[in-house]
């Protein structure tokens, strides 16, 4: 019997839609108290309280940001076409966090909003910066394009270790930076809301992105304004980074794996893949988070520690099986 | 031979200047002697990082990484904090220098040796290494950052003398062990030099000259992590020193003789931690660890370097 491409791949994004929804309901139920079905919409009862102050926040961000992180890392391969390129090794996320130790370093007015605002910014030279430079490249060899992020991150980074040095809030900004949900509650992540702006305008360029990926002189030839895509690219992931890093942290990893997984069932088509990574970046983000939640209950272990060593299991795995000799 | 001694008159000038400037000339013996202790500790750090650094870039036939970027420098300090927050009654661990520096010393060269063993083993690409690299170093940083925020800050700011290195602080007697060991160290890697010169054509020229390629490999690298290990473990780490040393000198020299370039790489060591120190001494007041500085100013001749190498 013959079942046609497009009904597989509808099969799969309903899928993934299933497993998000199982995932998510679980994700709100979980947690030291646990929570009465019957009483959630009473007001005033503590199963209300959790839901809506930590519970609702907390699952609602998760699948924010593991949509956002994994697409943005997406769009950021496809306009490097590299696919050893992310928000954490192409300098972005650094440059939010740079951004937001300036900020604590030299301006005494503290609000969410200009914080988010900072981070942009440096979040948007870093990467500005690192899109040209990859464009002088001549030879875009795989590694050197994600080389050079790393250590354009190194030095953005080590900027940010000398202010932060110089004032002594060393360990306060490693702690902040360092992804965990714990502190999502209700009042103090709705910043992480404005994911939605970039993601739109990323559904909505999707296409252009995808033909961007074949480089300048092809894409303009087909009538693409390779430039400004380029730009809206750039703005679209700093905007989703300086969310992150400002509410949650950052996530190492998730921006790099999760495209790569994609590709490797569904081929490098962004404009049909787009969904399925966002899927794809809210699932595996749930399940890590649910592990950092249950490893060792009623306590947690922050978000970032289990992407990472999760993230390296499966480089590692990856690497010993394609690099024998 | 020109440029060599240009390099050296770098040096000295810098010697020159850390050691005597603005000295007080009542209590002259005791600022030199102090200052003395440091810039043996540098000599052994420049030359250790240096040579191994250029050895490495050799043999795995690539400028750009080092040991230290490969993830050696976050695994050093991700034993310094495990040691706080896991052993606390093990605190003296963090405290006695010579407890410390020889574990530190000999886990460092244990894990990298066999890391690297395997990764070479399995595959000689570049490619390969910087995956490797990439995973191990954000895996061990991924840790740092929870044992970071997990201690206290006392704590803390017992781990940032570790976490920086530092050569205000350095042991005097452990000064003098590195220099024993680094020193026997580095005469295995200057008596190969001319081997060096064969092996950093690649592998295949190599074998087809009658070098037994990887077996002499395989015996390099040992040399190569016990000097970072132990200038690691003497003064914490600085991760682009070897970078920049080494490419320093490949791009001062033009040449592709290891007998030269190893000279060279020493020098350029040298100085940079001599200079770098004394700008930290005398403009930045000590508000800066010397390896923020190197790296910052690494950071950019590494992005300049591989710019200009593939300048369209």
């Amino acid at each position: 019997m013959m079942i046609n491409k497009q009904g597989i791949n509808g099969l799969r994004k309903g899928l993934l839609i299933l497993l998000m929804i199982i995932l998510a309901v679980i994700s709100l139920m979980v947690g030291v108290e646990s929570l009465k079905l019957s009483e959630i919409m009473d007001k005033g009862s503590l199963s209300h309280t959790i839901f809506f102050t930590s519970r609702l926040p907390r699952t609602l961000s998760i699948i924010l940001a593991g949509f956002g992180i994994s697409i943005s890392g997406l769009i950021f391969q496809q306009i490097s076409r590299n696919k050893f390129v992310s928000p954490t090794t192409s300098g972005s996320v650094a440059g939010a966090q740079l951004g937001i130790a300036v900020l604590l370093a030299f301006i005494p007015v503290r609000s969410t909003l200009l914080m988010m605002f900072f981070a942009f910014l440096f979040s948007l030279m870093v990467s500005l910066v690192f899109t040209g430079l990859i464009n002088r490249l001549k030879f875009k060899e795989l590694i050197y394009v994600p080389l050079l992020g790393m250590m354009l991150s190194g030095l953005v980074s080590s900027v940010t270790t000398f202010v932060a040095y110089r004032y002594n809030f060393l360990q306060v900004l490693q702690g902040w930076f360092y992804g965990s949900f714990s502190l999502v509650t209700s009042g103090r992540y709705e910043m992480i809301y404005l994911i939605i702006i970039p993601m739109t305008l990323a559904f909505i360029y999707a296409k252009a992105f995808t033909i961007a990926s074949v480089g300048e002189s092809f894409s303009t030839n087909l009538g693409l304004n390779y430039k400004r895509v380029i730009q809206i690219g750039v703005i679209i992931s700093s905007v989703v980074n300086a969310c992150i890093v400002v509410v949650v942290g950052s996530v190492p990893f998730l921006g790099l794996v999760v495209p790569n997984l994609v590709t490797l069932y569904a081929g490098d088509n962004l404009e049909k893949n787009i969904l399925d990574v966002g899927l794809l970046g809210i699932i595996i983000l749930l399940v890590s988070d649910l592990l950092s939640r249950l490893i060792i209950y009623p306590y947690e272990i922050p978000i970032a520690m289990v992407v990472g060593v999760l993230g390296t299991i499966f480089f590692l795995i990856t690497i010993y099986r394609g690099g024998k000799k | 031979m020109k440029k060599l001694s240009l390099l050296c008159l770098v040096t000295l000038v810098s010697l020159g200047l850390y050691l005597l400037w603005d000295m007080n000339y009542d209590i002259f013996d005791y600022v030199i002697r102090k200052r003395m202790e440091k810039v043996v500790a540098m000599m052994i750090v420049g030359v250790s990082i240096g040579l191994s650094t250029l050895t490495f870039q050799s043999i795995t036939n690539n400028r750009i990484l080092t040991p230290s970027i490969l993830g050696l420098d976050s695994l050093y300090l991700m034993m310094q904090l495990l040691t706080v927050t896991m052993f606390s009654s093990m605190a003296s661990l963090l405290n006695n220098p010579y407890l410390n520096f020889f574990i530190a010393a000999a886990l460092l060269t244990l894990v990298a040796s066999l890391i690297y063993k395997w990764v070479f083993l399995r595959s000689s690409s570049m490619y390969f290494m910087v995956l490797v690299g990439i995973v191990m170093g954000t895996m061990f940083s991924s840790i740092n950052g929870m044992l970071q925020i997990m201690i206290s800050p006392d704590v803390y700011n017992l781990v940032m003398d570790k976490m920086f290195a530092n050569f205000s602080i350095v042991n005097e007697k452990l000064i003098l062990v590195s220099l024993i060991i680094n020193g026997l160290v580095m005469v295995q890697l200057v008596r190969k030099r001319y081997l060096m010169d064969t092996l950093s054509l690649g592998r295949d020229y190599s074998i087809n000259l009658g070098v037994d390629y990887d077996r002499e490999v395989l015996k390099l690298l040992l040399p190569v992590f016990v000097l970072v290990s132990v200038s690691t473990a003497l003064v914490g780490p600085v991760t682009f020193l070897g970078f920049f040393a080494a490419n320093m000198a490949r791009v001062v020299l033009k040449t592709y003789k290891h007998t030269y370039l190893y000279i060279g790489t020493c020098m350029v060591g040298v100085s940079v931690l001599l200079i770098g120190q004394f700008f930290i001494e005398h403009l930045f007041d000590f508000g800066l660890p010397i390896s923020v500085l190197i790296s910052m100013i690494g950071g950019t001749y590494f992005i300049y370097m591989l710019m200009k190498e593939n300048k369209r």
